[in-house]
């Protein structure tokens, strides 16, 4: 008796745990929906990536061209860009012409540079800092060693063109050479001389740089070649004529101004513009709606060579941006706890006295700041430099504009994690460009639904014309057996299969460009089976009495179909064609060979005959296309998350509407 | 009078035209099906078959070496892709069966109310997933998921057997819940009636005289395994060589059609239908499993 009720403890147990395996499996399966729904829409709306930056994050609505706070501007960029922040870097950038467009701020949309007409200690400093000394001379110029051997080559070599002192200006002339009227040049008291076979006593200072960097080959169409001739040795002359040279590439690069108030106008005007002010017309600039001041990150972390050298397999090349005040404050003594080479580490700071940049101060000195032990004082930015080449591990922090110059190489780029909202208003609203690394998604979801739509149109005639002839008309048998077979069949062929079959028919056998035809002709194949049979069980579900009532008054066969049992069953056919749409909107491999892949609205040129067989990119195709460009470029998989996070929403709206339209249609017949 | 019946009757003869017109229409779009199954099957064939004029059937199907742009001496094997298809696809059942059968129990058996209506609104959200979105979700979740568990690249056999097993699971539910549904009631009663519990009433009668719908969705999640394309081709790693740890990268059939065409051409090109053939071939003998267990279960729930 006892025996039998352990037994019967024993089966009631196995039967409980049985049942918790089938609670556990159902609760998973709800588990890994509720994982990809959420990281999908997570990532979606929500980009988290980790960015390099050769600057540290803080930043100052001011930027300062050294150290010392010489020379400050504040930087402003036109209201319609969206974001509030640049690096020293970006600015720079920007202003030697590396970058063009906006892609930072996933725009669409081309700089325009803003600089002052007039000289200034500001627009100098500024100006150096973009280009150091630095100006690519053109690749046939020929040498001179002193002012008088570029003298005597320009006087004796056709087609010459040099530069002097403008002190010697009385004797050149006495040697017959032509010396330009230049303005700038003036200023600067260097004179630009040509040979005077060449005839011109005159030349804008654009034309003399194009002349140096080798853009201009000839004097004029058919002419006499230019002979460039420069300086081999370095003496004032040069490098004031580099100096000029870098004047007259912003000149060319730059739209000019005249005041701060006709730079805030402009600025605020011209859609993709940045430009700088002086710090005392902040004031002046936020009285400006169309122009905002961005907060400008120029303080970078600069290193002796020696620390991010490559020993036995490892090298530090980036460092994480919690553990930049470590380095600081003893926390990290030796380069290897963050996967350098074994290195000592030895900070180089300014002293808390010397007048430096706010940013620079307030990243050295934070409030309940420990000094590191080690930590070696300087007084100068050029104290900084000299000390940071002599110490091997030393590292310690600079202001980028003045010295990336100067310790190229040496900036140890920090890392750090960023959040932005991805899926944003604009991202539904502009057309993708830029090979998808700037814009949104609006001629996709266009070209989508034209692609949908197109699918209807032949699946909806034919699917529900298939089932009403399977439901009405045939007797069940032979002839409803194999067609119910070959629908199951259908229905179970993969989708890369009507790919392909797409793809010959559409393509190879009637000739058609790839476009939403053919797209839409192999979609509407696909989702047949699917419109078929949820339309056969609506229409099955039609009572028996509604035919025979309507017989009964007289009406056909046809009108009874049309007028009856087609409305009667409407909620389940409109079910099928949505379920339908669910999975044409999110195929991919059906279409991958038939849509093509140009991410222009088909639309784009009005609607005519050839809207029809354009390349046309739709939503699921373009994430996949994302992720194949996703290699090297993170927006590309932020985008892919931010598009498929659309068709996740799509798809719940779907599931939604239909299961409401079943709720709806059994309340009906019941 | 006369006249009169001689137009009623032209009417009722237009109308009887139209009727039949009608009738054919119909019956031609209730065709469209077959069409395009005949169609499907021509083509793919027709593109396909011409391979085995220059290369061995044989050779193809048990060579695993794919060179097809060698200039010297290409070659066309892809057995490699075969099993690596099989490989993923048996990995990815494994995984799928039992916690599907055990949701189609759950639901047919077990849950009722509100929890029942998650599940199958959570299984029905599951099935409208698009594909490239479970790649999308697989290659930055589960790759960097096998990658740290198990070693590897991530971009492996497991990767997508474990993405495809998520992909399969409403077939292998949906269909399991129906014919367990579909068990005659006095079976569940007369088990109980003798005694017999919950669980074993389940075990010994439910399951085995569901066992051929059950069957048929296993199938058919087969099918949909080995026949799907972009969440494989962006977890599996697309390499060539045959695969033999779980987490070796690998190329399915599938993959292989992708990969290839957007720049074969001749032979090479040729080569990726009759790729197709062999995956054709197999969803059509699965296909055929499914209607004859549908037929047989069908035949016993009647």
């Amino acid at each position: 008796m006892k025996k039998i009720s352990t037994n019967k403890t024993n089966a009631r147990l196995f039967e409980k745990i049985a049942k918790g395996f089938l609670w556990i499996a159902a609760g998973m399966s709800i588990v890994v929906l509720l994982w990809i729904i959420g990281s999908i829409l997570f990532q979606g709306f929500i980009a988290i990536s980790d960015r390099e930056y050769p600057v540290i994050a803080r930043g100052s609505m001011t930027a300062a061209f050294d150290a010392e706070r010489k020379y400050t501007a504040a930087f402003l960029i036109n209201s319609g860009i969206r974001t509030d922040e640049l690096t020293a870097q970006d600015i720079i950038d920007f202003y030697s012409l590396e970058k063009t467009d906006w892609v930072i701020s996933a725009q669409d949309l081309d700089v325009s540079l803003f600089s002052y007409e007039a000289e200034s200690g500001l627009v100098e400093s500024f100006r150096e800092s973009v280009f150091g000394d630095e100006f690519q001379l053109a690749f046939t110029a020929r040498p001179a060693s002193t002012e008088y051997e570029m003298l005597g080559n320009v006087a004796a070599t056709p087609g010459a063109i040099g530069y002097i002192d403008s002190g010697l200006k009385a004797f050149a002339k006495s040697m017959g050479v032509t010396v330009l009227d230049i303005p700038e040049a003036e200023n600067k008291k260097i004179a630009i001389i040509v040979n005077k076979t060449i005839g011109i006593s005159e030349l804008s200072l654009r034309h003399v740089v194009e002349i140096f960097l080798g853009d201009e080959r000839k004097w004029n169409e058919g002419g006499v070649d230019i002979v460039p001739y420069i300086y081999t040795t370095t003496n004032t002359t040069h490098s004031v004529f580099i100096a000029l040279m870098q004047e007259g590439m912003f000149k060319r690069s730059c739209t000019l101004v005249e005041s701060d108030h006709e730079m805030i106008e402009k600025v605020g005007s011209t859609p993709g513009a940045i430009g700088f002010i002086p710090e005392h017309a902040i004031d002046l600039a936020r009285q400006n709606p169309n122009v905002k001041i961005v907060t400008v990150r120029s303080v970078a972390l600069f290193v002796n060579p020696a620390v991010m050298e490559i020993k036995e397999y490892r090298q530090l090349r980036q460092i994480a941006e919690a553990n930049v005040s470590k380095l600081f404050s003893g926390a990290i003594t030796n380069y290897s706890e963050i996967d350098g080479i074994d290195l000592p580490v030895v900070p180089i700071l300014y002293k808390e006295s010397t007048r430096m940049d706010n940013e620079l101060r307030t990243i050295q000195f934070p409030e309940g700041w420990e000094h590191g032990v080690d930590a070696i004082s300087v007084e100068t930015e050029a104290e900084f430099v000299t000390t940071l080449s002599k110490t091997p591990g030393g590292i310690g922090f600079g202001n980028y504009f003045s010295l990336h110059n100067t310790l190229v190489g040496q900036v140890l780029p920090v890392r750090r994690q960023e959040i932005t909202q991805n899926l944003t208003f604009e991202f539904l609203t502009e057309a993708p460009s830029k090979s998808s690394r700037a814009g949104g998604v609006s001629t996709i979801i266009g070209n989508t639904i034209l692609l949908i739509f197109i699918t209807l149109l032949f699946a909806v005639p034919f699917g529900i014309g298939g089932a009403v002839y399977l439901v009405e008309y045939s007797r069940q048998g032979m002839l409803v057996n194999t067609l119910r077979f070959f629908t199951e069949t259908l229905a179970g062929i993969p989708s890369i299969i009507y790919g392909l079959f797409g793809y010959i028919l559409f393509r190879i056998v009637f000739g058609l460009q790839e476009g939403i035809l053919s797209a839409g002709l192999t979609l509407m194949i696909m989702i047949l089976p699917t419109i078929i049979r949820t339309a056969e069980e609506a229409l099955k579900s039609v009572p028996k009495s509604y035919r025979f009532e309507s017989f009964a008054l007289g009406a056909t066969k046809w009108q009874t179909i049309r007028r009856v049992i087609l409305p009667a069953a409407s909620p389940g056919i409109v079910t099928g064609i949505i379920l339908g749409v669910g999975r044409a909107i999110g195929e991919t491999a059906a279409v991958l060979f038939t849509c093509g892949s140009s991410s222009r609205f088909v639309l784009d040129q009005g609607v005519n005959v050839e809207m029809f067989t354009k390349s046309a990119r739709v939503l699921a195709l373009h994430i996949f296309f994302l992720f194949k460009e996703s290699a090297g470029n993170v927006r590309a998989i932020h985008q892919a998350y931010a598009t498929s996070a659309i068709l996740i929403i799509v798809i719940l709206g779907i599931n939604l509407l239909t299961a409401q339209l079943l709720k709806r249609m059994n309340s009906m017949r019941n | 009078m006369k006249d009169i019946s001689s137009q009623k009757s032209k009417a009722i003869r237009f109308r009887e035209i139209k009727e039949k017109t009608i009738k054919y229409a119909l019956l031609m779009c209730a065709f469209t099906s077959v069409l395009a199954v005949i169609i499907i099957t021509m083509f793919i064939f027709w593109e396909g078959m011409p391979l085995f004029g220059s290369v061995n059937p044989i050779e193809f199907l048990l060579n695993p070496r794919w060179e097809p742009s060698d200039a010297v001496n290409p070659s066309y094997g892809i057995l490699a892709f075969i099993i690596g298809s099989v490989y993923v696809t048996a990995l990815a059942l494994l995984l799928g069966i039992p916690i599907g059968i055990a949701c189609a129990i759950f639901l047919a058996e077990i849950a009722k109310g509100p929890v029942a209506k998650v599940l199958r609104r959570a299984v029905e959200i599951l099935a409208g997933i698009p594909s490239v979105v479970y790649g999308l979700f697989g290659y930055q979740t589960i790759c960097i998921f096998v990658r740290e568990s198990f070693g590897g690249t991530g971009y492996s056999v497991l990767s997508a057997a474990i993405v495809l097993a998520i992909m399969i699971l409403p077939t292998i539910i949906n269909i399991g819940e129906i014919s367990i549904r579909a068990v005659p009631g006095e079976y569940r009663e007369g088990s109980l009636a003798v005694g017999a519990t919950h669980w074993q009433t389940i075990v010994r009668v439910l399951l085995p005289a569901a066992r051929s719908g059950i069957i048929a969705g296993i199938v058919l999640g087969t099918g949909r395994a080995i026949g799907e394309t972009m969440a494989v081709l962006m977890v599996a790693g697309n390499s060539t060589p045959i695969p033999f740890l779980v987490t070796d990268s690998t190329r399915t059939l599938t993959m292989n059609i992708v990969t290839d065409m957007s720049y074969a051409s001749g032979l090479h090109r040729v080569a990726l239908f009759t790729t197709s053939i062999v995956l054709f071939v197999f969803i059509m003998i699965l296909n055929s499993v499914i209607q004859f267990l549908t037929r047989k279960s069908r035949m016993q729930g009647a």
